[in-house]
């Protein structure tokens, strides 16, 4: 297309947005609502979506939880569940007991106290003797030795971050020491905790906590609870679901809605300009570059809200959000990139798609013969 | 090679009743005057033969190619001058001009010879930078037919070029016409303008093919006519 042509579009483009200012505000409001609605709607999926993978991570992903009340006749069997889990050739394997009593010290009441047999290698690479305690708390710098009571018996206890595995087990400080410290079980039995990870994926996860929930009914144990993060996965899925589903509908039905007003508008515009652009079309213009400028006019517009209501949507959300409670790891879910990639796509082809297909009815009006258009 | 007119049917709407009907003619080189009443069908047959109506059945044959009237004849080998809008309105003379030089394939050089030649001979050289709505009805419709003729086409269809103008505006665009159209280039004007009939090489009574309008022909036989 030769430059004179070219150059007399973009003005004619122009002219109609300084000649019908209220046409060209109708387009950027239209397409400004429109994006801004998608936004905030991805937006929130975006954050919740953040939010469970947050929680899944601390979680972990594949991680099982057993804890199980042990009665006193069964303690010959209390490991069942490592047992059973054995043929699996796990390679995060860690069984404890919990003491029913608490430990103190100097700064911290309450502490629950686990216990671990001569199995537990993580343990035994951490201590420097067999009759060694491990005070795992992330509130004093490791390698403190720290006087504590042990139901009422005094020890030091070593302290040392908790594994990462163990901050999915215990929430907060916790005591670690071998079992033939203390050989005094409770009067009813023991609590017992097996933590394994299930890696493969969550149907993997699934059967394998199955499973163990078949184990424990065929065999009539009772207090058994399986904590998995299964239910994470599900929400995650779910969400991600209903995610996909928004995005198919954002850029069918806010497509759609973008293409019928600003389709409206434009042919509304065209029909003004029918007598200029039969006129060009006399002159062996094609009526593809008469389409064109209206589709030029169409997505700029339309990419133009789209941007600016995106980045407004995306900067209001990241002052008002956090003071609302949504954590500061989702927010850094929104940084740039991380949100674009995967709703960015669907805003911009809802966006383009409208407009693209707000043409259509200037194309059906320009199938109209020049010499009915120009008497 | 001649404008043929073979056979030519046309009607704007599928039920109407046909505004040609098997019409056929042969137009020569030289200015070919359409004259008839309003409503004859002098202008429905211009726009078919610049291609702007496609025939309900028959065909029309265009020099200098012998073909039908196709978008490359309407950008290279045809000037057009319409009743109503000829020109851009947001773009000056000169850039009228230019568009449809472009679009005609002409280079910079020739098309400013030719906006030398055409605007000279029409006076609109103190205009070419303004704009159409900056022009009397005289200095646009000169514009126009500079437009018309900046890419010396083949073929020229004037509807009712003069219409409403003043002698002086009618004389400057009939000596145009003679020196542009020459011996050897068609042009077909539909008028009623009896000024142009002096310019004519034939004059075709439209009225002929085209049977009036009884209203009209009570009017026409009326002794106040």
């Amino acid at each position: 297309m030769s430059t004179p042509v070219l150059l007399y579009l973009v003005r004619d483009m122009v002219c109609r947005w300084r000649e019908n200012p209220f046409s060209l505000l109708a387009k950027a409001v239209v397409a400004g609502l429109l994006s801004g609605m998608a936004a905030v709607i991805l937006i929130s999926f975006h954050l919740s979506a953040a939010e469970i993978r947050r929680n899944l991570e601390s979680a972990g992903a594949s991680s099982v939880l057993v804890h199980e009340f042990v009665p006193m006749e069964r303690l010959a069997a209390r490991k069942w569940v490592e047992e059973a889990v054995q043929p699996l050739r796990l390679s995060v394997v860690h069984y404890m007991e919990k003491l029913p009593a608490v430990a103190e010290s100097d700064v911290r009441g309450g502490i629950p106290v686990f216990l671990v047999d001569a199995e537990a290698s993580w343990f035994w690479m951490k201590t420097e003797t067999d009759t060694a305690m491990l005070f795992l708390t992330e509130e004093l710098p490791a390698g403190i030795r720290m006087p504590v009571n042990v139901d009422g018996s005094p020890a030091v206890a070593v302290t040392c971050p908790r594994p990462e595995w163990i901050k999915r087990m215990v929430s907060g400080p916790l005591i670690v020491a071998p079992r033939e410290r203390f050989l005094r079980q409770g009067l009813f039995g023991l609590e017992s905790y097996t933590y394994f990870e299930v890696p493969g994926g969550a149907d993997r996860v699934r059967s394998v906590v199955a499973a163990i929930n078949l184990l424990a009914t065929e065999s009539g144990y009772k207090g058994v609870t399986v904590r998995d993060p299964l239910n994470l996965i599900s929400r995650l899925d779910v969400l991600e679901a209903n995610q996909e589903a928004w995005r198919t509908a954002i850029v069918a039905g806010f497509g759609g809605t973008l293409a019928l007003v600003l389709g409206v508008i434009a042919f509304l515009e065209f029909r003004e300009r029918r007598f200029v652009c039969a006129l060009l079309r006399s002159f062996g213009l094609h009526e593809g570059v008469i389409l064109l400028r209206y589709a030029i006019d169409a997505l700029l517009v339309g990419n133009v809200m789209l941007f600016l209501t995106t980045f407004g949507v995306l900067a209001a959300a990241g002052r008002i959000l956090p003071s609302l409670g949504v954590s500061e790891a989702a927010m850094a879910a929104m940084d740039g990139t991380g949100f674009f990639h995967q709703d960015g796509l669907a805003l911009m082809t809802f966006v383009n798609l409208g407009a693209l297909l707000s043409v259509v009815p200037t194309a059906l009006g320009l199938r109209k013969s020049i010499g009915r258009v120009l008497a | 090679m001649d404008i043929q007119i073979q056979s030519l049917t046309f009607a704007y709407s599928p039920k109407g009743p046909p505004v040609l009907a098997e019409f056929s003619a042969q137009f020569g080189p030289g200015i070919t005057l359409l004259k008839g009443y309003s409503g004859c069908g002098k202008s429905t047959l211009l726009r078919l033969i610049a291609g702007f109506l496609k025939p309900t059945k028959g065909r029309v044959i265009v020099p200098p190619e012998g073909g039908a009237p196709e978008r490359r004849f309407q950008r290279t080998q045809l000037g057009f001058v319409f009743q109503g809008i000829n020109l851009l309105p947001d773009a000056s003379v000169h850039r009228n001009l230019e568009i449809a030089a472009t679009l005609a394939g002409l280079d910079r050089a020739m098309f400013l010879a030719a906006e030398r030649q055409w605007c000279g001979r029409l006076g609109l050289e103190p205009f070419l930078e303004k704009r159409p709505d900056a022009l009397s009805g005289g200095q646009q419709q000169r514009a126009a037919i500079a437009r018309a003729l900046i890419h010396r086409p083949a073929v020229l269809c004037l509807d009712e070029p003069t219409s409403g103008l003043d002698d002086l505006n009618t004389g400057v665009i009939r000596e145009t016409l003679v020196e542009a159209v020459g011996a050897t280039r068609h042009c077909v004007i539909a008028t009623h303008d009896d000024r142009l009939t002096s310019i004519a090489t034939r004059v075709i009574n439209f009225e002929q093919f085209m049977p009036i309008e009884p209203r009209l022909k009570s009017l026409r036989t009326d002794a106040h006519f």
